[in-house]
């Protein structure tokens, strides 16, 4: 047995002492690829989204972006992730709303929170629109909002219990008066086929179902303080006297990040890479496309941001809770 | 068919362990993590429940039937020749391709390796650490040239690397303590 | 369909895509020649691939991995006795002694010409039933999903016959691996131990690859037998066999719609069908005696049934998503990677890719041909590659492919947990195939069964109210059922029944 070791314990050593030489010193930034962390699956168009924001960017920086998607616990393990990694500005989070604020609402004991990350650059807003099926009998809001108050338990599909969406919806539905049942579908893409068929209502959409399913259902309202320029046929849920109140907050946003106490010089390196993209009109071009909406804010700006939704979103998860015990 | 007996109730007894552990889990570490809640949302521990209930009742059905068969009855694998899923049932234990069947001790030693790989992996990045990796593992496996084993573990970690590297532009380890990056 | 067959012409008429599929379909013939790895560990090692490449490419590179790798295993069959996967046994009946008369060209060609035959005939299958097949399903809502899934499960937990209540023991543990990690209806963890890296549940790749190809590798190295090499002389086979095969097409016919009914119903598969081909073959020739003396009738009624079987199994997967073999199931498994949620709503959202999927099903067949023939004597002379180079190889291509689908070291120790239960399970003849697909079907039972729930307001009711649901509630139980019956006496009605077919084709 001594003998058959031998030979392990010399490479075991020589491979200490390589390791250990290599080690040295710190170089220039950046030296090798940059990795562009998701916190979602591969499936989300964000990843996409993350692709054509990465590949400008490292036009700019001069080495390669990955794009990788890291699923779990709403986006909590990809955050989880960028904070067990050191931080030397090799990892970009793509820190959305959901992770970075609202699972931190929901469970204060997660570990981390925003302060723990430090922004580069606003990316894009997602507003959340209410839709339902084309053959439905509800031509606007105001029909909706009577039929519902009038049938309580309607069905809706929730996208996933906790979440910014949900949140949206069901304080809409309650200041509206409306007790319905959200069902916990994973995502928007993964009820659509329950909606369509008729075992749900009505269901939480955004710009990507206007688009892709845009024949089959009507978008009744749209959750924004103003119409949005790329539909401005869609009235607002606030001009028709129904607002949930989170005003930017109440959207899906998401905002380039990186973990805090990286270099000042590496942070700022990256803020200009980025502001240069997303300022650009061929980006923004770009990322409509798949319906994001890209709008740059500044570090300070998405500091504001990040802590104006925490102090909004509070309200939505005990609107969460009291719309769980609605249907015990 | 006795050895059988006592294998199927020694892997019963580790299954009804392990279904009580789940259960135990869903109602101790699942009420700290308030991952039980009201209403129909409390299935999120009925149902692990459900199946670690469906694990005890198949692993008492697997006890009675070991039980229950005849002894010294007829051999099942000659039976299952042409099941479906044999090629990943049961390996053929039979015909060995050579005399030189390996210990238990060898494959503990292979996979001390292993883990070690990963360690070293994790701590000094995937170029610095295969080539000396592979080089054991070929050694280990019997290849006594040296010049081959060189050969082969600086080609597999080249080609691999080339393959998830440049064409999936997947970042491989990069090593925390390293900063040999190519 | 003719939407999808169009919207799959724009996506895979693509260099990347063919040429994925052609690679996959040469990786999965040399995969399938060496012994100990098959089609379905083939599937495995590159399912790690293809979440870094577009959808249809990588689903081109392991359908064709799956398609050349049910038909590789014929090659060793044939000049080795050692069927290279478990699905070429029949092949070796007559295609041994073929070979031993000196006539081992002709037996590989015949091989791999019906092979792929049977699958284009298994493919047409596959493009005419499985889009009407989703549009029934379409109608479904959760009950009914969650009653079809239990089949599915069932289904493939009872066909380890010899251990069903292993199989159904080794099922149940997977629903519970599925259900580790955040829990999407509450949005807290389950069974994570406050760990942040288990938030995101097991991976897929880690799993498979831990079961499958890591307790693999252990179990070949403790087989002995490192450094031995086969003593073959390389060859090419003759164009005639394409002749061969077609006189023969009654044979080809039946045995490629054989392979593909059998390949449809859940939990069967590639070595049901080729025996059973073998057999109805037999019975209906007129010269059955001369079966197992080196006919080519036999090699073509098994290959093209078990490459047919391919393409049945591919429609109730991704028309239903009920997987029916463990290979479909990491194909499920791989969709699901790569974002695409199997089952009837695919076929609406992605008519294109949907189509893809088809035609690269259809080109690998195709490849399988033309590379086949082309590149044997290469196949041939990758026998001589001697364990103990292969073995390491593999091991590095598991860690670093499952290492590269996030990133992640943990993912590597996961992989090295499941590559040590992988191995106790198989010296305890606890069948890895339930664990596996209640892994990829766990994610669509759960929330099917609580969704159903909270949609009726916790009232278990809505299983029996719902017709469709209720009906294939019902036939799950008869399911069991028939399975609990012992199972030599399942074996000798099984025969019966197929000397009862067998008997009527021949008359």
């Amino acid at each position: 047995m001594l003998r058959v070791l031998k030979i392990p314990i010399a490479l075991i050593f020589i491979l200490l002492l390589v390791g250990g030489l290599s080690s040295l010193g710190y170089a220039k930034y950046p030296t090798r690829p940059l990795m562009w962390l998701c916190p979602w699956g591969p499936e989300n168009e964000s990843v996409a989204m993350g692709r054509m924001v990465a590949e400008e960017m490292s036009k700019i920086l001069g080495e390669k972006i990955m794009v990788n998607a890291m699923p779990g616990g709403s986006g909590a393990k990809a955050l989880k992730h960028v904070l067990s990694q050191p931080a030397d500005g090799y990892l970009l989070l793509d820190a959305w709303v959901a992770p970075l604020v609202f699972v931190v609402l929901n469970r204060p004991d997660i570990g981390y929170t925003y302060r723990d990350f430090e922004p580069i650059g606003h990316i894009s807003f997602m507003p959340f629109t209410l839709v339902v099926r084309k053959d439905s009998p509800w031509k606007t809001l105001d029909e909706f909002v009577k039929h519902a108050r009038a049938n309580p338990g309607l069905k809706y599909n929730a996208t996933g219990a906790i979440s910014v969406p949900h949140a949206v919806m069901a304080t809409f539905l309650k200041k509206a008066g409306i007790r319905a049942r959200g069902v916990p579908y994973p995502g928007l893409a993964g009820g659509i086929k329950d909606f369509l068929g008729g075992t749900l209502d009505f269901t939480i959409g955004n710009f990507w179902v206007k688009a892709v399913y845009g024949d089959q259902t009507r978008t009744l309202c749209v959750f924004l303080n103003e119409r949005h320029p790329w539909f401005p046929e869609i009235p607002t849920a606030k001009e028709q006297g129904y607002d949930p109140g989170f005003g930017d907050s109440g959207m899906g946003w998401d905002t380039l990040a990186v973990k805090k106490g990286t270099p000042k010089p590496i942070v700022e390196k990256l803020r200009a890479a980025y502001k240069q993209v997303a300022t650009s009109e061929a980006m923004k071009a770009k990322l409509k496309k798949l319906n994001f909406w890209l709008v740059h804010k500044n570090p300070e700006g998405c500091m504001k941001l990040w802590e104006d939704s925490t102090r909004n979103l509070k309200e939505g998860i005990e609107i969460l809770k009291w719309e769980k015990a609605q249907f015990k | 068919m006795f050895k059988e007996r006592r294998w199927n109730i020694i892997s019963a007894s580790f299954c009804v362990g392990l279904a009580c552990y789940i259960i135990y889990l869903t109602l101790t570490a699942f009420v700290e993590d308030r991952a039980t809640g009201g209403g129909p949302f409390a299935n999120s521990a009925f149902y692990p429940q459900l199946v670690a209930g469906i694990i005890i009742f198949l692993s008492v059905l697997l006890v009675i039937s070991s039980f229950i068969q005849k002894p010294g009855g007829e051999k099942p694998p000659e039976a299952g020749k042409d099941e479906t899923l044999r090629d990943i049932d049961q390996p053929e234990e039979g015909q060995p391709l050579g005399n030189d069947r390996v210990s238990r001790k060898f494959l503990i030693g292979i996979a001390f390796i292993l883990i070690a790989y990963t360690v070293f992996l994790d701590m000094f990045g995937y170029v610095v650490v295969t080539p000396f990796f592979m080089a054991l593992i070929f050694w280990m496996l019997k290849i006594r040239k040296w010049i081959a084993i060189t050969l082969l573990s600086v080609i597999s970690t080249f080609v691999m690397y080339v393959f998830f590297s440049s064409l999936l532009e997947v970042i491989l380890p990069p090593g925390r303590y390293s900063l040999i990056w190519w | 369909m003719h939407g999808i067959l169009s919207g799959g012409l724009e996506t895979f008429l693509g260099l990347q895509q063919i040429l994925l599929t052609g690679f996959g379909v040469f990786m999965g013939i040399i995969i399938g020649v060496l012994p100990g790895i098959g089609p379905l560990l083939g599937v495995i090692l590159f399912t790690s691939v293809v979440i870094h490449i577009s959808p249809v490419g990588g689903m081109g590179l392991l359908i064709g991995v799956y398609v050349g790798g049910s038909c590789g295993g014929a090659i060793s069959a044939i000049l080795l006795r050692i069927p290279g996967t478990p699905i070429a046994a029949a092949t070796l009946l007559d295609g041994y002694p073929m070979a031993k008369k000196g006539k081992s060209p002709e037996a590989v060609g015949l091989a791999i010409v019906a092979s792929s035959m049977g699958g284009l005939l298994g493919g047409a299958a596959l493009v005419f039933v499985s889009p009407l097949l989703a549009e029934i399903a379409l109608k479904f809502g959760p009950p009914e999903y969650f009653a079809l899934t239990v089949t599915g499960l069932i289904a493939i937990a009872v066909v380890a016959r010899e251990s069903t209540l292993k199989g159904l023991l080794s099922a149940c543990f997977g629903l519970i691996i599925a259900s580790i990690g955040t829990d999407p209806f509450t949005g807290y963890d389950r069974f994570t131990f406050g760990y942040g890296n288990m938030m995101g549940g097991i991976r897929l790749v880690a799993l498979l690859v831990g079961l499958f190809a890591i307790s693999e590798m252990f179990i070949q190295i403790e087989q002995g037998g490192l450094n031995i090499k086969p003593n073959i002389k390389a060859f090419r086979p003759p164009f005639s066999t394409v002749l061969t095969v077609l006189r023969n097409f009654v044979n080809l016919i039946r045995a490629s719609a054989i392979g593909t009914f059998i390949g449809a119903l859940p939990g069967t598969g590639g070595v049901a069908s080729s025996f059973i081909s073998y057999a109805m073959a037999k019975a209906s020739s007129k010269e059955p005696e001369k079966f197992g003396t080196g006919m080519p009738e036999g090699i073509i009624a098994s290959e093209a049934a078990n490459n047919a079987c391919c393409g049945g199994a591919l429609i109730p997967s991704l028309a239903l998503a009920i997987p029916g073999d463990p290979i479909t199931a990491v194909l499920l498994g791989a969709l699901m990677l790569i974002g695409l949620l199997p089952g009837p709503e695919l076929f609406r959202q992605y008519p294109d890719i949907v189509g893809g999927l088809f035609l690269a099903y259809l080109a690998a067949n195709i490849f399988l041909f033309v590379l086949g023939l082309l590149f044997t004597p290469l196949f041939v002379s990758i026998l001589k590659i001697r364990k103990n180079r292969l073995i390491p190889m593999i091991i590095l291509l598991s860690i670093v492919g499952t290492f590269a689908v996030q990133a992640s070291i943990f993912d590597v120790w996961s992989m090295w947990f499941f590559g040590l239960v992988g191995y106790v399970m198989r010296k305890r003849g606890f069948p890895l195939a339930p664990l596996v697909i209640a892994r990829v079907l766990g994610p669509i039972v759960e929330p099917a069964f609580r969704r159903s729930l909270i949609l009726s307001g916790g009232s278990f009711s809505i299983f029996v109210e719902r017709p469709i649901a209720f009906v294939i509630l019902i036939f799950n139980v008869i399911l069991l059922i028939w399975t609990s019956v012992p199972p030599d006496k399942m074996r000798s009605a099984r025969v019966a029944l197929v000397r009862l077919i067998s008997k009527r084709s021949y008359s």
